[in-house]
């Protein structure tokens, strides 16, 4: 399974890529510090998740999301948004534009691993 | 315009506890007398400042090794810089979002403040502690504009 982690942040990608390792799934991580970066690694390794943050330099979680929409080849491929941002319309409009799920942080390592589950399993 | 203890207290414990594994207590107005790392967010919309965080280096190590689950050399530097980044990014948005939950606000990413090298010199109007009874953390939301 082909996991892209889009974060700015390399603590926050290095928390997340852990909480997913602790899934016990067999798992590949890839990581993009912007969107620009995750669309390029995106068509490469067509991941069957995305999980971005938000407020990142060069390209924002927004418009990756919208790319992945647009793109014939990455439609499909479900993004969750993991960001700081509790900004009452923002879960709202991201789902509008294509992302599966909006989770605010701080989040567990227990809540991604249920997020993780869930969003993989309705896929599957 | 301030935001109450009654808001920041709460979320920035459940930060603390949830991410980075500890208890924290909130102290009130006073400042980190120690080297510590700084940094600050801006944000905007229905209600405009900046966010500014201090973080004693010792605790902002601390907190590094917690959330990363390194062991020693790391974490290095950077690392313990970028955690600090990443706990202002959370902090201001769980702040805000408590203090003004129906809002839409746009926030920039963490800008480190000057090296920090020295003792603190400014009073920050939120502090909370994690060791002992001194402020390892300061915070500061300077509310320019509200549109509420």
């Amino acid at each position: 399974m082909q996991i892209l982690l889009v974060d700015d942040s390399p603590v926050m990608r290095r928390y997340v890529a852990r909480a997913l390792e602790m899934t016990g799934m067999d798992i590949t991580i890839h990581e993009a510090k912007n969107g620009r970066e995750a669309i390029g690694i995106a068509f490469r390794v067509r991941p069957d998740l995305i999980i971005t943050d938000l407020n990142m330099p060069e390209m924002s979680g927004e418009e990756l999301v919208e790319k992945v929409y647009e793109a014939p080849e990455l439609r499909g491929t479900p993004v969750l948004v993991l960001s700081a941002d509790r900004s009452l319309n923002r879960p709202r409009e991201l789902l509008h534009a294509g992302a599966i799920a909006y989770l605010t942080k701080p989040v567990t390592p227990e809540v991604l691993k249920r997020s993780l589950t869930a969003i993989l399993g309705v896929r599957a | 315009m301030t935001v109450p203890a009654e808001v920041v207290a709460p979320a920035i414990g459940q930060i603390l506890e949830t991410m980075y594994f500890c208890e924290s207590f909130y102290r009130g107005k006073g400042r980190v007398r120690e080297p510590h790392i700084g940094t600050s967010i801006t944000f905007t919309g229905a209600v405009s400042g900046v966010f500014s965080l201090e973080v004693s280096s010792a605790l902002a190590a601390r907190l590094a090794a917690d959330f990363l689950a390194t062991e020693p050399p790391d974490p290095g530097k950077e690392q313990i810089e970028a955690t600090v980044s990443e706990l202002a990014n959370i902090a201001c948005g769980a702040t805000i979002g408590a203090w003004q939950p129906c809002s839409n606000v746009h926030f920039s990413v963490p800008h480190p403040l000057s090296d920090g090298d020295g003792a603190g010199e400014a009073e920050f109007t939120h502090c909370f502690s994690v060791n002992g009874e001194n402020p390892e953390i300061a915070i500061e939301i300077a509310v320019s504009d509200s549109r509420e």
